[in-house]
């Protein structure tokens, strides 16, 4: 089954499918993305279930909700390669953990720090990144990405915008600046957000992996807004 | 929460901010935690995991000049939320205190359902203390980072370890951390302790990093099997994916440079890419970095290892294999010496 938002009526979860959860106030507007941790027979919108994703921090098997899901119909191998990328970086997560934002950037969706001690995600770059080692290109990123204003950054994730505005609680709790995360100079960017993955995996499981998808302004939103 | 913000509390209170940041670790409690509103704080203390601590290194609030909360307070953490409010309990030298209403920036790890979380950032409004601010420790920077974590033990120095790791270090300021890193990981890279292999981990990651060139076959030493206790995987996990990140972006420009480094890396592809042990554990993940990492090095040896990945059974890590090894060759820079050479041996690997 396709990309979709999950209802009150049940779905069944892959391991490794990718799932949404609904940013607050907007409309099927998705602020956070993750891979399924195990199997789920049952998911209604709303549930929590294990997750393997990048909060931030970097975390495996932690309990997130969820109120959509993607498949690309991952065969064994692919959860294999996949598995591989987890756990190539569970000791960097382990460290994450416990500096809670050192990782985690916004733009671009994923990179090393400064001297490739551990890599930084966002939570789609996570995601995307981790679809790549099993060879699915989930997104075309080397096609422009739709521009992004901090209002709809801030939207997607709450505590960017708690920090943002609150200069004093971003020194004391060593949060990065905006600059930090990636968002240098002045708005739009051109940030990887998690809807644009569902619709990526809106689409067959043969075109899911043979063409990446191109994200389009209004992606954000999943489905998009008419 | 965020219409509690800003705080409407009179300008006259003095706020007592505090934030515990970075306590991702934190879990739920596994059993019912009474509400702290009800309960002697002193009760709550048994549900806390202390591997949900983390110090709060950079404040340390007084409270009527005499009571100092401790720097590493396993009760920093909870709240609760009854009747709206949230109720912290912090440990300070003179006994725990509590504090009431207080705004939670994030809540990301609250259960409704036992009324209990862990924050991760707050900021209070005590009404039963006044308090005032000292000077925090001196900030974690990298000229003070190695006195730091010399001074250090325990819990402050797995987190001054981990700190570290985000910090860059140049001229006397590395030289300096890695040679207690390194100090730190032979002493410490045998541990039982979990958080402290987590921590030598980072400080293997940190070390390999900024290590002189001259320096790497150090690492070898690390990967000797004749050691007191065999390598741990994650010793092994960390190195190889650290040499293999190194000479990634800095392809050596004579192959093989740390022929000691190489016999032991490919000691440990001969011993995990078998089909027997492949599929334990994370074998195949240590396999896969350390092939990787004597594909960068251009090592000798990287030739066995290939012969054995072509021989295995399970085409998805040769797949995988290639797709990052084809990654890495595609991105060295215009004119690269390394760049035919890896290349040619890259074609060896067979994905199919």
């Amino acid at each position: 089954m396709p990309a979709h938002r999950l209802t009150d009526g049940g779905s069944s979860i892959a391991r490794s499918d990718i799932v949404g959860a609904d940013a607050k106030g907007s409309k099927h507007l998705l602020r956070h993305i993750s891979l399924a941790a195990k199997s789920y027979e049952s998911v209604r919108s709303g549930d929590s279930i294990d997750v393997n994703h990048m909060g931030p921090p970097l975390e495996r098997n932690c309990s997130s909700v969820v109120h959509a899901q993607g498949t690309a119909e991952l065969n064994d191998d692919e959860l294999n390669q996949i598995e591989l990328f987890i756990d190539e970086h569970l000791n960097e997560q382990e460290a994450q953990a416990r500096r809670k934002f050192a990782n985690y950037i916004v733009h671009p969706h994923a990179d090393y720090s400064p001297d490739q001690s551990f890599r930084r995600f966002s939570c789609a770059g996570y995601v995307v990144e981790a679809y790549a080692e099993a060879g699915i290109n989930v997104i075309d990123l080397k096609a422009d990405l739709p521009s992004i204003y901090l209002d709809t950054l801030f939207t997607v994730n709450e505590d960017l915008r708690r920090i943002e505005r609150n200069p004093q609680l971003r020194q004391r709790s060593g949060a990065p600046s905006l600059e930090e995360l990636g968002l240098e100079g002045d708005e739009p960017w051109p940030v990887l957000l998690p809807g644009y993955v569902f619709h990526s995996l809106a689409r067959d499981a043969a075109e899911i992996r043979q063409v990446p998808y191109r994200a389009i302004e209004g992606d954000e939103k999943f489905p998009r807004e008419n | 929460m965020t219409e509690q913000y800003p705080p409407t509390k009179s300008a006259q209170a003095v706020a007592f901010g505090y934030l515990l940041g970075q306590l991702s670790a934190s879990k739920m409690p596994t059993e019912p935690v009474p509400r702290l509103s009800e309960q002697n704080p002193e009760s709550l203390l048994r549900h806390i995991n202390p591997s949900s601590q983390k110090s709060s290194s950079f404040f340390k609030p007084r409270l009527n000049q005499d009571v100092d909360i401790s720097r590493v307070s396993p009760a920093t953490t909870l709240f609760s939320k009854s009747d709206g409010k949230f109720y912290f309990a912090l440990k300070t030298n003179q006994g725990l205190k509590t504090f009431k209403d207080a705004v939670v920036f994030s809540e990301t790890e609250y259960d409704a359902q036992s009324d209990t979380g862990f924050a991760y950032g707050a900021w209070s409004y005590p009404e039963i203390e006044e308090y005032d601010w000292v000077d925090a420790p001196s900030e974690l920077r990298p000229d003070n980072a190695t006195q730091r974590l010399e001074d250090a033990a325990g819990r402050d120095r797995r987190q001054l370890i981990i700190d570290a790791e985000a910090m860059p270090f140049e001229g006397e300021d590395r030289i300096r951390l890695v040679r207690w890193l390194k100090d730190y990981i032979e002493q410490n890279r045998d541990s039982k302790d979990r958080e402290e292999l987590v921590a030598v981990a980072a400080a293997i990651r940190k070390c390999v990093a900024l290590l002189d060139v001259d320096d790497m076959n150090w690492l070898a030493e690390l990967l000797e099997p004749g050691h007191a206790v065999q390598p741990s995987l994650d010793a092994e996990l960390e190195i190889a994916k650290m040499v293999f990140r190194r000479y990634s972006v800095n392809p050596p420009e004579r192959s093989d440079p740390h022929p000691e480094l190489s016999e032991r890396l490919a000691e440990i592809t001969n011993d995990y890419l078998r089909p027997r042990v492949f599929s334990r554990e994370r074998f195949s993940t240590v396999a896969m970095l350390a092939t990787q990492a004597l594909l960068v090095m251009r090592s000798e040896k990287a030739k066995n290892t290939l012969e054995k990945v072509n021989d295995l059974p399970f085409a998805w890590f040769r797949q995988q294999l290639r797709r990052r090894m084809d990654r890495v060759v595609n991105q060295m820079p215009a004119g690269c010496a390394a760049t035919q050479p890896l290349a040619e041996m890259v074609e060896m690997i067979q994905p199919n």
